[in-house]
């Protein structure tokens, strides 16, 4: 086991390598300097310049990125050029709202999708499973962002039950997790039904069902623990989708979180800032995903057998 | 490759003189599905809408001119889901949308296709180190969430039409390759592929005769899903200001134009949002039902 998880992280470096390579290199092509947006465009050109100079700007990009790589390993991702303070300061600043929404989403989602998925299969072709099925197909088919705004119409300014924006107490992050749940649930529910439909069909499961057991106990116990495999990693991946997601819903809601200072940072074009974001959501769903990977590990015992022998 | 091979009229000799059409049983299944069924009524309707937008309604007259006197009207006989902000018919900018979105979800689409389906024929076909480097670089681009990496293209390069383009490409290419590899190389392994070298043909044709036929269909799934998914992502860029930009009636430019009335006119948020969810429904609809009847295992 130790053997698989160390393959794993070593497999790891590289990638992420990799992507914040490619990551400096798409943001290389960003116009503007950090002069002109500390000291404005009015400042004077050798102001600039000295400015420019004293950062490294104008060095080439190889020297460049490796200065980045070398600070980033050290946890220092340097200092947005728009406010001068550290962009990893300015993301645990923006952190927490962001985290709060998308584990609340996940976890809503998980819950919600495997709930209904494994009902609607116990029961298929009955009405519930129908309005499942089709309620599924249209979540699935709603962009997040208008789902939001639906939301707050009926929500916020129909029933006025709950805020449409802000972060200030429990009652405004309601509406986000919805937002973000329900496409997510809607797929988790379908890929349940269809694994739980595929799992029921199974020998043991006839033999669990002849040898008297209660239809509770097959579903819950016997059935769900294989049908739940292949959900497992899907629950890994959209996490990872959620906090990508979660860019568009922070800006429906304007909840300031790392969606909203990702956007403004493209808007001023602060580089430091854009990159360091981007690079610390890809390194986080990196390791969920890897995480995703052990726990699929640890229960699947086909993954375990192959790494003990 | 003008010449007859010698060998090709005694094969089709031996093939059973009647069998009902590939296609036709393909359709025969599809026509089955209602959802799917449902799903390409809707797209063959949005596409006529974009056709003939121009007959539906008048670009410069309703699309682009800003009339005062009517600045966001209640949805009425007239103006069918009311007018924005600027007095701009919404019906009339959401048909003249359906251009933008399908033109862009379509070209980005074929690039894609065309760029993964070669990378992934070449990777699964030939295999070796160019495999395994093109493998690693797809898994580094695939660790970055696709709207993140369209982001920070379209940030970095501007938001021109062909830097949209490649945003959404990018995102894409890598689930072509990965999709058409896995199937190229479960292809190679077939019979059909070993007889055709022992003929002696060129591995170029080996893979465009003999393997692409083959291995067409779940690409085509593949491609639905695709166009859907570049909608929805042109959509979300344009909703943050980073996608098409205003005046264009794009459906995500007209939510984002729409959210700061969401609070006193919810009516301006219905029409382009409906428009994003029915396109993305009928073309993932068609991609499951063509999924199921290209399935040799679901029954005819």
């Amino acid at each position: 086991m130790g053997k698989y998880i160390a393959k794993r992280l070593l497999l790891m470096i590289p990638i992420l390598f990799g992507v914040s390579l490619l990551i400096f290199l798409i943001l290389s092509f960003v116009p503007g300097n950090p002069g002109e947006i500390a000291l404005g465009q009015d400042a004077p050109p050798e102001v600039i310049h000295a400015y420019n100079e004293k950062l490294g700007f104008y060095d080439p990009l190889p020297v460049k990125y490796i200065t980045y790589i070398s600070h980033a390993l050290r946890g220092d991702l340097g200092n947005s050029w728009r406010t001068g303070r550290a962009v990893t300061q300015e993301i645990a600043l923006k952190l927490p709202v962001t985290v709060r929404l998308s584990v609340l989403s996940i976890l809503a989602a998980a819950f919600l999708g495997i709930f209904l998925g494994i009902l609607s299969a116990v029961k298929q072709y009955s009405c519930l499973d129908t309005a499942c099925t089709s309620g599924a197909i249209v979540f699935a088919s709603m962009p997040r962002f208008w789902l939001g705004m639906i939301l707050v119409i009926i929500f916020s300014v129909y029933l006025k039950w709950l805020p449409s924006h802000g972060i200030g107490s429990w009652k405004n992050y309601v509406l986000p997790t919805l937002t973000l749940a329900l496409p997510t649930a809607a797929q988790i529910m379908r890929l349940t039904r269809s694994t739980m439909l595929e799992t029921i069909k199974q020998d043991y499961i006839r033999t669990a069902n002849a040898k008297g057991a209660s239809e509770t106990s097959v579903v819950w116990k016997h059935a769900l623990k294989n049908a739940l495999m292949p959900v497992v990693t899907v629950i890994g991946v959209d996490f990872g989708y959620l906090m990508g997601g979660t860019v568009l819903v922070e800006t429906v809601f304007s909840m300031s979180g790392i969606g909203t200072l990702m956007i403004t940072s493209i808007r001023n074009q602060d580089v430091p800032q854009i990159q360091g974001t981007i690079l610390f959501l890809a390194v986080c769903i990196c390791a969920t995903m890897l995480a995703v990977d052990i726990v699929y590990a640890f229960i699947d015992p086909r993954v375990k057998l192959r790494y003990t022998k | 490759m003008k010449h007859k091979t010698p060998s090709s009229p005694p094969a089709q000799r031996l093939s059973p003189p009647k069998q009902p059409s590939r296609l036709g049983s393909i359709w025969r299944k599809f026509r089955k599905n209602k959802l799917a069924m449902v799903g390409l009524t809707i797209f063959l309707c949005l596409l006529l809408i974009a056709l003939f937008a121009d007959v539906i309604a008048d670009y410069q007259l309703k699309v682009i001119f800003q009339n005062r006197h009517q600045r966001r009207l209640a949805p009425c006989a007239e103006f069918w889901f009311g007018t924005d902000a600027l007095g701009r018919d919404v019906l009339a900018r959401v048909v003249h949308g359906s251009r933008i979105s399908l033109s862009i979800a379509f070209a980005g689409t074929l690039i894609s296709t065309l760029a993964g389906g070669t990378l992934g024929a070449l990777t699964g076909y030939f295999g070796g180190w160019l495999d395994n480097l093109i493998m690693r670089l797809i898994d580094i681009v695939m660790s970055i969430p696709s709207m993140l990496l369209s982001i920070a293209i379209v940030a970095a390069l501007g938001s021109d039409i062909s830097n949209l383009l490649l945003a959404m490409t990018i995102g894409q290419i890598p689930r072509f390759t990965r999709v058409v590899r896995s199937l190229v190389i479960t292809a190679a392994a077939d019979d059909y592929v070993e007889a055709a070298k022992v003929c002696g043909a060129s591995n170029r044709r080996i893979i465009v005769r003999h393997i692409l036929p083959n291995i067409i269909g779940p690409v085509i799934v593949q491609s639905t899903m695709s166009v859907a998914s570049i909608i929805l992502t042109t959509a979300g860029l344009s909703f943050i200001g980073l996608g098409v930009q205003p005046p264009a009636p794009e459906w995500g430019t007209m939510l984002s134009e729409a959210r700061d009335f969401m609070l006193t006119d919810p009516y301006l948020v219905i029409a382009p949002g409906i428009a994003i969810a029915l396109a993305v429904f009928s073309l993932n609809t068609i991609g499951d039902g063509l999924r199921d009847a290209l399935d040799p295992r679901s029954g005819d």
